[in-house]
């Protein structure tokens, strides 16, 4: 480690510039509400206000997926009638089979003439929200805010998730111009001409892009395992590279195995249907869920219990509810062959199960 | 008059943001270990510049200012939220560093041990390393901002880069005989 090491952090560590624009627009506004009004104190809504994350979905990553970003202090899961909890148990298998609450959310309200800008189920900050986004002026959302607050909270009702707050911000385009970036610009037109030459050949190319940080950047190529002209095909990018005199820009070649891709995938989708209910309900104690493939099938249940005898028999019988769940009808088509775990945690990454 | 003044003033915070925002929201950012948290605590921040916009003397750059309140806004927050931030840090120190949300800010793979070295280390050792070392503060600047008195910035810093070469050969990711 030396200075320099602490130097490139800096520069390593980058905040994405949508993100950053956002937070403009919303500082503008901020101090456009200040201007306005006659004391220069500011309202209670300006410093603690939070902004919309923008995030059209849950994102499920694997195992990658962490979800402990913070600020929950749950209830320890007690159970003086945990025949009770296990009684509600099997409706589970029921429940499961519904398109996320946010997609269901999104479809009634463009029905419904609402402008939506993005909306979305998010997991940050321990907190489970259903964040809608609207696109319009301020006497537009002004206008519709209440609205869009009864119809999203009726639907959550509607489902029981009891787990969720509604939070509604504005987006006005007008004033949120992003500035393209010209170094993106040139790689894209970099990667179509890759995209042209190789289409020329009759290679397996699954996909190849240009891209990346400043002195990171590279063009990666991904290619099924059984691909055997690798060498032909990093020498068709290098043409394009040098052509383009980006000739020092290294090629990343990724080789797939085509069959874990396509049960990766599989899991993907079967994560989010296990997921839908469990998180949606403060009953099933969920904080997240995730999977991995890798070697084989895992799904992850991470809960807010603390780790107790009692904990562990909830676990267990949740475990039998998502097993079950995935051998009805729906789900074993998803699920095909493929031999899995299930995995339910309790606070501090415990097995319980 | 006062108009022309007051924009005059909003097109300086922006020019301010547009410069700066990044190295303060990550400066906050490895302070509280909460992006939400960082976001609009960095939003606090430059709203309090434009509303103290009048009482900032010339005599410390723009950057510096900015990242003295930011800095006690980061303070407030704390003590605020003292009992749970202790618990949060408890949490967090078990967990990995994807859980950035990648949405929302990236860090190269080159630089994600120091990333995770710093983060464990002592608060004021990690601050003056954050300031000195990745910012580029003066001596002076950094007393400025964290309030402290040059001597204590001097021996922290110190004891900080020790500190942070025991944590990076602790986590394995240097070996004893290279530092």
């Amino acid at each position: 480690m030396d200075n320099s090491s602490l130097e490139k952090l800096n520069e390593e560590f980058v905040w994405k510039s949508n993100r950053k624009l956002k937070q403009k627009q919303r500082l503008l506004e901020a101090i456009d509400q200040l201007e306005r009004s006659e004391s220069v104190k500011p309202g209670n809504d300006i410093l603690p206000m939070k902004q919309n994350r923008l995030l059209r979905n849950v994102v499920y990553c694997g195992i990658a997926l962490v979800i402990l970003s913070g600020a929950f202090i749950s209830s320890a899961f007690v159970s003086p009638a945990m025949a009770q909890v296990a009684a509600k148990i099997p409706y589970l298998g029921q429940l499961f089979k519904q398109e996320p609450v946010s997609d269901v959310l999104y479809q009634e309200l463009e029905k419904k003439g609402y402008k939506i800008d993005s909306l979305g189920q998010t997991y940050y900050g321990g907190k489970k929200q259903i964040e809608i986004s609207v696109t319009g002026s301020e006497k537009y959302f002004k206008s519709v805010k209440g609205d869009i607050n009864k119809i999203a909270k009726d639907m959550l009702e509607t489902r029981n998730y009891d787990s969720y707050r509604v939070k509604i911000t504005q987006y006005d385009p007008a004033q949120y111009q992003y500035k393209p970036d010209p170094r993106q610009e040139k790689y894209d037109k970099i990667n179509e001409e890759i995209d042209n030459e190789l289409k020329k050949h009759n290679y397996h190319v699954l996909s190849v892009n240009m891209g990346g940080f400043d002195q990171d950047v590279k063009v990666e190529l991904e290619v099924p395992d059984t691909e055997k002209h690798i060498e032909e095909m990093k020498q068709i990018i290098t043409d394009v590279l040098v052509k383009n005199k980006e000739e020092k820009t290294p090629i990343k070649v990724d080789k797939i195995n085509l069959k874990k891709r396509e049960q990766d995938g599989r899991w993907a989708n079967i994560i989010n249907d296990v997921g839908e209910d469990l998180l949606g309900k403060d009953k099933y104690h969920v904080k997240m869920v995730g999977y991995s493939v890798h070697p084989e099938p895992q799904v992850f249940i991470y809960t807010s219990l603390s780790y107790s005898e009692e904990n562990k028999e909830f676990a267990n019988k949740l475990e039998g509810v998502i097993d079950e769940f995935l051998q009805t009808g729906d789900m074993k088509n998803k699920v095909k062959d493929d031999s899995y775990k299930i995995i339910i945690y309790a606070k501090g990454k415990k097995k319980l199960n | 008059m006062v108009r022309i003044l007051e924009k005059t003033k909003k097109e300086e915070i922006e020019r301010w943001y547009d410069d700066h925002s990044d190295a303060i929201l990550k400066f906050i950012l490895m302070l509280i270990k909460d992006y939400q948290q960082a976001e609009d605590l960095t939003h606090e921040t430059f709203v309090k510049a434009y509303l103290s916009y009048d009482s900032f003397q010339q005599n410390s750059s723009e950057k510096t200012w900015l990242f003295r309140i930011a800095h006690n806004v980061t303070i407030d927050y704390f003590r605020k939220q003292k009992p749970l931030s202790l618990l949060k840090g408890f949490i967090l120190s078990k967990t990995d560093p994807n859980r950035l949300p990648q949405e929302m800010i990236e860090l190269k793979e080159t630089s994600l041990e120091l990333y995770q070295a710093l983060e464990k280390l002592k608060d004021g050792h990690r601050k003056v390393i954050l300031l000195r070392k990745v910012q580029g503060f003066s001596v002076r600047d950094t007393a400025t901002i964290l309030g402290w008195s040059e001597s204590k910035v001097k021996s922290t810093q110190f004891r900080a880069i020790p500190a942070l070469r025991k944590q990076l050969v602790k986590d394995g990711y240097i070996y004893e005989e290279t530092v």
